[in-house]
């Protein structure tokens, strides 16, 4: 969108986006609210002058499918509070202990959670690699929660084959881990 | 590791190949083989009617989505003695549900059986199918296996080299035997390699004149597999023998060759098991359950989210920052499991970062369980702001006071000195303070050495030193610290105080924060003291019979009594604000909470109601019935939502609030409630009572989760805790506390900030204390 008077004019109220990575490259266009939820776009847009306004901004290390499913994400909490508040700020009770982030141990539920739950594994981390490099922490805190959740309750075998990793551990040392921590076994 | 989904592929024919066949036409690490031709060799023809399936002992049907295993997947040890039977499955069965081993012999036994009738036919069917067949090398190991290389089954290897023979590598599988027996280190690989080469060459052998030999996948860790294990034309062992393999025509019913060859498989499993450690075994099971859920049991191949399985591990794919905050997230169980998967993963896990978001995640209070104003003791969250703090010794010593309160096992520490029964008590992190029936208020403290720090009284009842000899009894086994009285010896005398002003009768309630205190007694009055130097700052006169019970925050100081009412004072003035009537009987007790916007107040009376007061509007808004006997205490929990009475009836009511109904009882108690407490960090009830017990009941469901009786020698008449003790005071004239975290080591790292003012108590200011005293 190019304006004759920029000085003068409305600010622009969609941002196009140009993915860096991956062979999708094509500029994708999304409203001012939505980027805003990322404060790494929020910043980048704060920098232009008016001039510039108009060009898509690049966006590293995310590829196309991503940075949409990003979007989608986005679009979904376009509402939502400019301040992310995880609740890991001090209350302020005046004992001094935070409440503590009421994010944390929180499930993640309905959109979010089918929205996490329609992604692949390694779609799942990229979101997050993305989430974090633009900076949206409700995503993020999301996102890291999923994967908590897939960790939870599990034995290290089961992690081992959820994620397919090979254990590098002797038979020795895996006892000795295990016995220094039977502490936090449940019963 | 890819796995395969329970879907079955179906041959060219269009007919599902049944069972578990499928296990035995695919080689889990290559693609999905062309379904067997139908063509010339009648006998290698395998097809859509094949036998061939894992026995599945049929409880395990079950097993065909895969289960979450028990969060202790703490195989015993002795499993190894017992045969795999079937297709591991029961292994697979054990790792899953608990072991029904009545079950699993008899089925061990009905399936040797099915081997041995069955072997004839299909050995000489499969020497027939493997005529021909070329040096087939061995399938890619499982990516998951380690790769320990024995240097001595390498020559076994060249010389096994077989070329069809069967009888070649029959001498290879022997070796194999042979060698995995006496290198327990590697037989976790041996096993591995041994089950899955043996599987797969039987496979192989099967499909070898119809199909182009799978080869060139070798990999230098297949080449190393101990125990020579090579070529493919590898049957299971005993192949010589022609009754091992089924009869293919006809087949001997679903399953049976299968069955049999899996059963075959066991047996030379079990073979080289019972050689090996049982460590080992533990090991090997707790973390090849994964292979086992690949390539044995027919059952669990199921990949996870049921498609093929990209290979991510978080660790190494996302940068570490990101890792911690999800590990973050993570309960302390969760984290040490994650501490053995990978070594990677043990690092990220051990950071002391996570394991504070973890541990503050846990036991710090949930939005809407605000702290009360009054914090009773420690929270037990160590010292926030410091750095350094060991979170993941916290959360160890955390989880050992939970493990002492629910074994219900404190030490006790007996406070001797007051000479007359003791009314009340609070605490914090480092002292508690008592009000007694002999008119004086003292300061323990509430560590070792727990020393009495100050007696507060008038010149007449200055402690003297005891007529009698006679200690009072304390807990036979539990007990840790129970001094005599220092009572008129000069150590005692230096801690008695006579302040400028005091109560001349009986102290009846107290209630102290980081600045002053409020004391009620019998003699109608309270009195405001400056915490920090125990002098009085003002004296409350209004009610006409004795201030039963005090309770204070920013705003206000409320005070009930034995005249029916309750006076609302001003703290910053100490001028009255209101005074409330409304009760028909003495008010036992008060407590005010702040809940939302709104100032509460709940009071308990002997008229048998509790009645909930607004401070802003200082009017009456709800009361709540007991079965019409005294209430003598009260309790508001933190979010304001629900108010615990207790009293005559020896029952404690739970009210919820908004509704007034009352929703729970704790039963226990078998004389009069005299004193309520709820720990609401930690959701538990205390009960001090006349039958000289003391009961901890979950706030939640009710239930009674310790009763502690008779540890002092008369009645309980207030009793307080929190995340680690539990202070009472009783008519006996001690105070007691029982602490849940003197075993434990590190609790002290659980300690938090001392009180600001005198009592952060060190020997010097101690000291200092007495000459000032002294001085008076």
């Amino acid at each position: 969108m190019t304006t004759p008077t920029p000085s003068l004019s409305a600010p622009i109220s969609t941002i196009t986006l140009s993915p860096q990575e991956g062979e999708e490259r094509g500029d994708i266009t999304i409203d001012r609210d939505v980027a805003n939820l990322s404060i790494t776009i929020r910043n980048s847009l704060s920098f232009e002058d008016e001039s510039e306004q108009n060009q898509a901004i690049p966006i590293f290390n995310v590829t196309g499918p991503v940075l949409k499913k990003i979007i989608e994400w986005c679009e979904h909490h376009r509402g939502d509070p400019a301040v992310y508040d995880d609740g890991s700020k001090d209350a302020g009770d005046g004992n001094g202990t935070a409440m503590w982030a009421k994010s944390k141990g929180a499930d993640v539920l309905g959109w979010d959670k089918k929205y996490m739950d329609g992604m692949d594994r390694e779609t799942l981390f990229d979101v997050i690699m993305a989430a974090n490099y633009l900076d949206i922490k409700a995503l993020l805190d999301i996102g890291c929660k999923t994967v908590a959740n897939m960790i939870k309750g599990k034995s290290p075998g089961e992690i081992r084959t959820m994620f397919g990793i090979e254990n590098d551990f002797s038979a020795e040392d895996i006892e000795q881990i295990r016995k220094e921590n039977e502490w936090a076994e449940d019963r | 590791m890819v796995t395969h989904s329970i879907r079955r592929p179906k041959t060219s024919s269009g007919l599902p190949i049944q069972n578990d066949s499928t296990i035995y036409t695919h080689n889990l690490f290559t693609q999905p083989p062309p379904p067997p031709p139908q063509q010339h060799h009648p006998q290698a023809h395998f097809g859509p009617s094949l036998p061939f399936s894992l026995a599945r002992p049929k409880s395990t049907h079950d097993l065909c989505r895969p289960l979450p295993l028990a969060p202790s997947d703490s195989l015993e040890p002795k499993i190894h003695k017992h045969h795999r039977s079937s297709a591991s499955l029961t292994l697979t069965l054990a790792t899953h549900w608990p072991r029904d081993r009545a079950k699993e012999d008899e089925k061990r036994g009905s399936i040797r059986k099915e081997v041995d009738s069955v072997r004839s036919a299909a050995a000489a069917m499969v020497r027939k199918a493997l005529q021909g067949s070329r040096d087939m090398r061995p399938v890619i190991p499982p990516p998951s296996l380690p790769s320990p290389v024995s240097s001595s089954t390498s020559s076994d290897l060249d010389s096994a080299r077989a070329s069809s023979a069967f009888s070649r590598a029959r001498d290879a599988v022997r070796e194999a035997n042979r060698v995995a027996n006496s290198t327990a280190a590697h037989s976790r690989t041996d096993r591995a390699m041994t089950r899955f080469n043996l599987r797969n060459s039987f496979r192989r052998g099967r499909d070898a004149a119809s199909r182009p030999t799978r080869s060139g996948k070798t990999n230098s860790r297949a080449e190393n597999v101990a125990a020579g294990q090579r070529a493919q034309p590898q049957p299971p062992p005993n192949m010589d023998d022609p009754s091992q393999f089924p009869q293919l025509y006809p087949p001997r019913g679903p399953g049976s060759a299968a069955r049999a060859s899996a059963a075959e498989h066991n047996k030379s499993q079990l073979r080289r098991q019972d050689t090996a450690t049982s460590s080992t075994m533990y090991q090997y099971y707790e973390d090849q359950d994964e292979m086992m859920l690949d390539h044995d049991s027919a059952v669990e191949v199921c990949s996870l989210d049921g498609e093929p399985r990209k290979k991510h591990d978080p660790v190494t794919y996302l940068p570490h920052e990101i890792t911690s905050l999800i590990m973050s997230y993570l309960d302390d169980t969760s984290l040490v499991h994650c501490k053995r998967v990978t070594k990677a993963w043990k690092d990220l896990a051990s950071v002391n970062a996570v394991w504070r978001a973890s541990f503050l995640g846990r036991y710090t209070r949930k939005p809407g369980n605000t702290l009360p104003f009054i914090n009773m003791g420690g929270q037990g969250l160590g010292l926030e702001s410091q750095k350094g703090q060991q979170w993941e010794r916290m959360a160890k010593a955390r989880r050992g006071i939970e493990a002492n309160w629910a074994a219900k096992q404190p030490k006790a520490v007996y406070y001797t000195g007051h000479t007359d029964s003791v009314y009340c008590c609070q605490f914090d992190e480092d002292k508690i303070i008592t009000g007694s029936r002999d008119r004086t208020v003292r300061v323990w403290e509430l560590n070792p050495p727990y020393r009495c720090l100050k007696v507060l009284g008038g010149p007449a009842v200055r402690p003297a030193l005891p007529t009698n000899d006679s200690a009072l009894d304390t807990h036979p086994t539990a007990t840790v610290h129970s001094p005599p009285t220092i009572n008129g010896t000069p150590t005692g005398n230096a801690l008695f105080h006579t302040p400028s002003d005091y109560h001349s009768a009986s102290i009846l309630c107290l209630q102290f924060d980081s600045e002053i205190m409020v004391t009620g007694s019998s003699d109608n009055t309270c009195i405001i003291w400056d915490i920090k130097t125990y002098e009085p700052i003002k004296r409350l006169h209004r009610h006409t019979a004795g201030v039963l019970d005090v309770c204070f925050d920013e705003k206000f100081i409320i005070s009930c009594s034995k005249d029916t009412s309750i006076c609302v004072w001003s703290r910053e003035t100490g001028d009255l604000v209101k005074q409330l009537m409304g009760h028909k009987g003495p008010v036992n007790a008060v407590q005010l909470r702040n809940v939302g916007s709104k100032k509460l107040l709940v009071s308990a009376s002997g008229d048998g109601l509790s009645k909930l007061w607004d401070l802003e509007l200082l009017k009456e808004v709800k009361y709540f019935e007991s079965k019409d006997r005294g209430l003598a205490a009260v309790e508001f929990s933190d979010d304001g939502r629900y108010v615990l009475a207790g009293g005559n009836d020896q029952v404690i009511y739970k009210y919820d609030v908004k509704t007034a109904e009352c929703i729970l009882l704790y039963k226990g108690h078998t004389n009069l409630v005299r004193s309520l407490f709820l720990d609401s960090a930690n959701g538990r009830v205390l009960s001090g009572s006349y039958d000289q017990g003391i009961r901890v009941f979950d706030f939640e469901t009710g239930e009674e989760m310790g009763c502690y009786e008779n540890w002092t020698t008369s009645w309980i008449l207030a009793a307080k805790s929190d995340y680690r003790r539990i202070v009472a005071t009783s008519q006996d004239g001690r105070a007691l506390m029982m602490d849940f975290g003197y075993t434990v080591p590190d609790a002290e790292l659980l300690k938090g900030e001392p009180a600001k003012g005198l009592m952060s108590c060190t020997d010097e200011a101690l000291m200092e204390v007495c000459t000032h005293t002294t001085s008076q």
